[in-house]
């Protein structure tokens, strides 16, 4: 066994330890670094595997002498991975992401107006994201592996839909502050030939997982500028040329719109929710001080600002509690009346 | 016809990635309305002016965007004289085409008024606006005789998915920013019955629920209406009145209750 290409075969501790944390749940969370359509396969070759608990080793030799069963195998290796990371492991796992047939550009673009409708007609973000992760492979060729980074302030508690490498690679980018969706979000497209090797974002090319080779970062335009980035990764390094940019970007176009429309939207609907909630307190303060509701109101949005705690937080505490917090208490009883 | 080849498919793509972006960008839906029609003379070149029907939930008619003076009037004219290939496409059909404005007997009045304006050929098409309780149509108009071919027709197919898209969203969006402004006054509202009659959020919904129902009038209405009177009774409610004639009182429902 020669070592053909030395940042493949890199095998860093540190994109060990990455590699395990990102597959604490087998087999759901391994089988999502492979195409949709060999994912139950992996599944059930996962399945066998940790049952029988056998030993990386074994799994490595079975996967050398090549069988019929070419993929099971495959994904034998690559769950050995998760067991055990060695460099032959990860050149196995390399030839196995790397797509071995020329990809179709007119199916890819043929698919479009199908991924496209199902964008449009999603309504909340968690559809778009899905939509976005599910279409994104039929409509680009050549990426094996996509996420949406999404701006800090719409990415908190968000439900994960993109395949767990790309989502691993998202949540290097945002824990270091470095790498292509991070500059993305400045509206620029970022291309990389090969992340582990591209010195633009230096800690990140330490830490990434070695069998994330091409990358690209598109970002996501909504109405006040980049909200998110399109995240697409290949195994294999120069996987991206000016035909499959072209379409990252057309398809990206279309995403962006979707995920602005459902933005706006979830924003909307919190907004239902507050006016109501903040609607009830006033009213509860109303009739309790027998004061115009509008008076009631101000108080309520006057303690807010005083108190630096948002208004529906003390809505929602007048609400459920039935007691009127001290400072909203003292502001309407010492508010100045003009009428005596 | 062939299909079209890998390079034509993608600047077909482009082309309607870019349209979809225009349309979406309005977030209200009269600006909304306003690009679809501007856009599809651009998206159809054999068209020369172009109007949106809108069918509402109360069947009424309207024509709520045209490109010029003269593509309202066409339209219009359908709703004066009932009759008209816009009308059948928001009540029945997904693709109406006129090839001959002047020798067109489907529509024997609508048909030669429109041809006198100067229309010659027409193509409508329907308008999906989903989870909307409307109908629309686009009515593409041509001052040349049979100037839609199936190219044509087919974009147009397209473009009117773009513009149901993007019509369906800022419908959706204007009825949030609509319940937005409701759900504040009738949370006022239940604020005050939990509070003057001790309730849960849920029972004082239902109060309100229940007296809309009874009284058919607007949920809005009554929020309002208890709303303002939990000011104007700053000194307390009358003492002769039962709570309950006195909270039909506070929702303005005193006028067939009391004599």
């Amino acid at each position: 066994m020669t070592n053909q290409n030395g940042s493949v075969l890199r095998s860093s501790p540190s994109a060990r330890s990455l590699i395990e944390q990102a597959t604490i749940a087998p087999p759901r969370a391994i089988a999502n670094w492979f195409p949709v359509s060999e994912r139950n396969k992996v599944r059930s070759a996962i399945g066998t595997l940790t049952s029988s608990q056998a030993r990386s080793t074994d799994l490595g030799r079975l996967t050398l002498g090549s069988s019929p069963e070419k993929i099971i195998s495959d994904v034998q290796v690559s769950a050995t991975v998760v067991l055990r990371l060695n460099e032959r492991e990860c050149r196995l796992l390399w030839r196995l992401t790397a797509p071995s047939e020329q990809a179709d550009v007119g199916a890819a673009f043929g698919a479009l107006p199908a991924v496209a409708l199902r964008l449009a007609t999603s309504r909340s973000v968690d559809e778009v994201l899905a939509a976005t992760v599910d279409g994104v492979r039929t409509c680009v060729p050549s990426v094996v592996f996509a996420d949406v980074y999404l701006r800090d302030r719409h990415a908190a508690d968000r439900r994960q839909f993109g395949d767990t490498p790309a989502q691993h690679l998202n949540q290097l980018q945002r824990g270091l502050r470095e790498g292509p969706a991070v500059d993305a979000l400045a509206g620029r497209e970022i291309w990389s030939t090969d992340l582990p090797n591209d010195l633009r974002w230096p800690r990140l090319a330490t830490v990434i997982p070695t069998f994330l080779r091409a990358g690209m970062a598109i970002p996501l335009h909504g109405a006040h500028g980049p909200m998110a980035a399109l995240v697409l990764v290949s195994g294999r390094a120069h996987a991206f040329d000016a035909t499959v940019q072209r379409a990252a970007r057309l398809f990206a176009l279309h995403a962006g719109l979707a995920l602005d429309r459902a933005i706006t939207e979830e924003a909307l609907r919190r907004a239902v929710d507050i006016r109501s909630a903040v609607g009830t307190a006033t009213g509860v303060l109303a009739e309790r001080y027998r004061i115009d509701a509008d008076v009631a109101y101000a108080a309520l949005r006057r303690a807010s600002q005083d108190s630096n705690v948002k208004i529906i937080e003390l809505a929602e505490e007048i609400v459920n509690t039935r007691q009127i917090p001290r400072l909203i208490d003292d502001l309407i009883r010492n508010r100045p009346t003009t009428s005596g | 016809m062939s299909s079209p080849s890998s390079p034509q498919r993608q600047e077909i793509a482009r082309l309607f990635a870019g349209l979809a972006a225009q349309l979406q960008a309005e977030h209200h839906e009269q600006p909304t309305l306003d690009r679809i029609v501007e856009l599809a003379l651009q998206a159809i070149d054999a068209a020369d002016h172009c109007a949106i029907t809108v069918r509402n939930s109360d069947n009424q008619v309207t024509t709520p965007a045209a490109t010029d003076p003269l593509a309202a009037k066409v339209a219009a004219l359908e709703d004066e004289l009932d009759e008209g290939p816009c009308l059948d496409t928001v009540w029945e059909f997904d693709i109406v085409t006129v090839t001959d404005m002047e020798h067109e007997n489907r529509w024997p009045i609508w048909a030669p008024a429109a041809s006198r304006l100067g229309i010659r050929s027409m193509l409508g098409v329907r308008l999906d606006i989903t989870g909307q309780p409307v109908v629309a149509s686009l009515n593409l108009f041509a001052t040349r005789l049979s100037a839609f071919d199936p190219t044509d027709i087919a974009i147009a197919g397209i473009y009117a998915r773009h513009a149901s898209n993007a019509l369906a969203a800022a419908r959706y969006e204007e009825g949030l920013r609509a319940a937005a402004r409701s759900r504040q006054i009738i949370g006022v509202a239940e604020g005050i019955l939990m509070q003057r009659f001790g309730l849960t959020l849920d029972q004082s919904f239902e109060l309100l629920r229940r007296y809309s129902l009874t009284y058919n009038v607007k949920l809005r209405v009554l929020a309002d209406n208890l709303a303002r009177s939990g000011g104007l009774s700053a000194g307390g409610p009358a003492t002769s009145d039962t709570p309950a004639t006195g909270l039909e009182h506070a929702l303005g429902l005193e006028k067939d209750t009391c004599d």
